[in-house]
């Protein structure tokens, strides 16, 4: 019996839901609706010039040639919104500003902090958002092709399960 | 059980499923508040260390790629960072508030050191860490070492990093693990206290005043 009225109260909840349109957005069901707002970068501070400088007068000379070689990174932040009714992924960021580019997150593992490339998408809920920040999830930008001081902005593409690509503008400011 | 009894369980149950929905439907049109209400995060202070321990004098190379002993910190109150030019997302940040508190404590900001201490020495030469620490603030100090120097000197700290497998093709590109303090010695070089990362800078800089205060006290 109670079974029966649990399965009622469903139904009715089923009807009520599709009968009404719930979302006034014309989105039909099972639509995400991604808008990107805050999205911002650390300053790499001179160091871009630096490293290429660097670079070009290791070249010829045998000494400490093949020593590492440290890349300038940074990392975008920002708040990814999704006002549709169905969950999106975020897959990948692509962009000219970088040599490689991945979606990380920072976390702890054993008292440490560490980052790792979210390689399966980070998840947009339904009529959520995600917010991008330090120590957590961020854009890794890995061999950073230009100096970024405060106040530039550049371009990135970042592109959604769903089939959605959406630029955004990051703006390079102090944290 | 006969039918009629049955029937109007369906039906109750419908009307149950509608009622519900009017209120979950009123819960929804105050979410978007609740969504966007800011997370209380909490306002960590910093740690103090019970028995202050002298940090070991050992000696390192600094910024100029000139041998620094830690000793030669004493004299100042002393912040210390760890960390690598290789981490874009919590290194800058340490970095950029060890810069605000040094703009929140003004002209006695100038009374302090303020280090970082690479766990890449690998990467980071004394010419990528001069670059990256003055870009920060033309008087802090860089410093590296070899591995081993570096991996005790942290541990003096509690602390500890770990160089962890590449994850691109790219042996360069590589992560290292680390604890991620600041940590505040005194003109004594003892170790009197520890900040988790995103400390609010005013109360690292209310400390600092503090020991300064103290120092001044003494003499
Ligand atoms: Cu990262």
């Amino acid at each position: 019996m109670i079974k029966k009225m649990l399965f009622a109260a469903v139904a009715g909840l089923t009807l009520v839901a599709c009968a009404a349109p719930a979302t006034p957005a014309q989105n039909s069901a099972g639509q995400s609706d991604i808008s990107i707002r805050d999205a911002w970068a650390h300053p790499t501070m001179g160091m871009v010039a630096a490293h290429e400088g660097h670079a070009h007068g290791s070249h010829g000379s045998s000494d400490k040639a093949d020593a590492a070689q440290s890349s300038v990174n940074s990392a975008a932040y920002m708040v990814i919104e999704n006002k549709g009714n169905a969950p999106d992924k975020l897959l990948s960021v692509s962009g000219d500003i970088a040599d490689m580019i991945q979606v990380h997150q920072t976390r702890e593992k054993d008292g440490m902090m560490v980052m790792e490339e979210i390689a399966d998408g980070l998840e947009i809920p339904a009529n959520g958002n995600v917010e991008l920040r330090p120590a957590s999830y961020h854009i890794m930008l890995m061999g950073v092709k230009r100096d970024l001081k405060p106040g530039d902005t550049f371009k990135l593409t970042l592109n959604f399960q769903s089939g959605k690509v959406i630029p955004v503008d990051v703006t390079v400011r102090e944290p | 059980m006969n039918m009629r009894s049955d029937g109007f369980k369906v039906f109750l149950g419908v009307l149950g499923g509608m009622v519900a929905i009017v209120v979950f439907g009123l819960l929804l049109s105050y979410a978007p508040e609740l969504a966007r209400a800011p997370v209380p995060t909490p306002t960590p202070g910093g740690v103090a260390i019970s028995r202050y321990r002298t940090i070991s004098n050992a000696t390192l190379t600094d910024h100029d790629n000139r041998p620094m002993s830690l000793g030669a910190l004493r004299g100042k109150p002393t912040l210390i960072a760890f960390g690598y030019t290789f981490c874009p997302d919590v290194c800058p940040l340490t970095m950029a508030d060890l810069r605000r508190v040094k703009r929140e404590l003004g002209e006695a900001g100038d009374r302090v050191n303020f280090v970082f201490i690479t766990v890449d020495p690998q990467r980071d030469t004394p010419e990528v860490i001069r670059r990256y620490v003055k870009a920060f603030d033309p008087a802090f100090i860089g410093l590296t070492g070899d591995e081993a120097t570096l991996k005790k000197l942290i541990y003096e700290f509690d602390g500890l990093f770990e160089k962890q497998p590449p994850q691109s093709g790219n042996p360069n590109s590589y992560i290292v693990a680390h604890t991620s303090f600041i940590y505040l010695l005194d003109a004594q070089g003892q170790w009197r206290m520890k900040y988790s990362f995103g400390t609010p800078v005013e109360v690292i800089a209310r400390d600092v005043q503090a020991m300064l205060q103290e120092s001044a006290r003494r003499g």
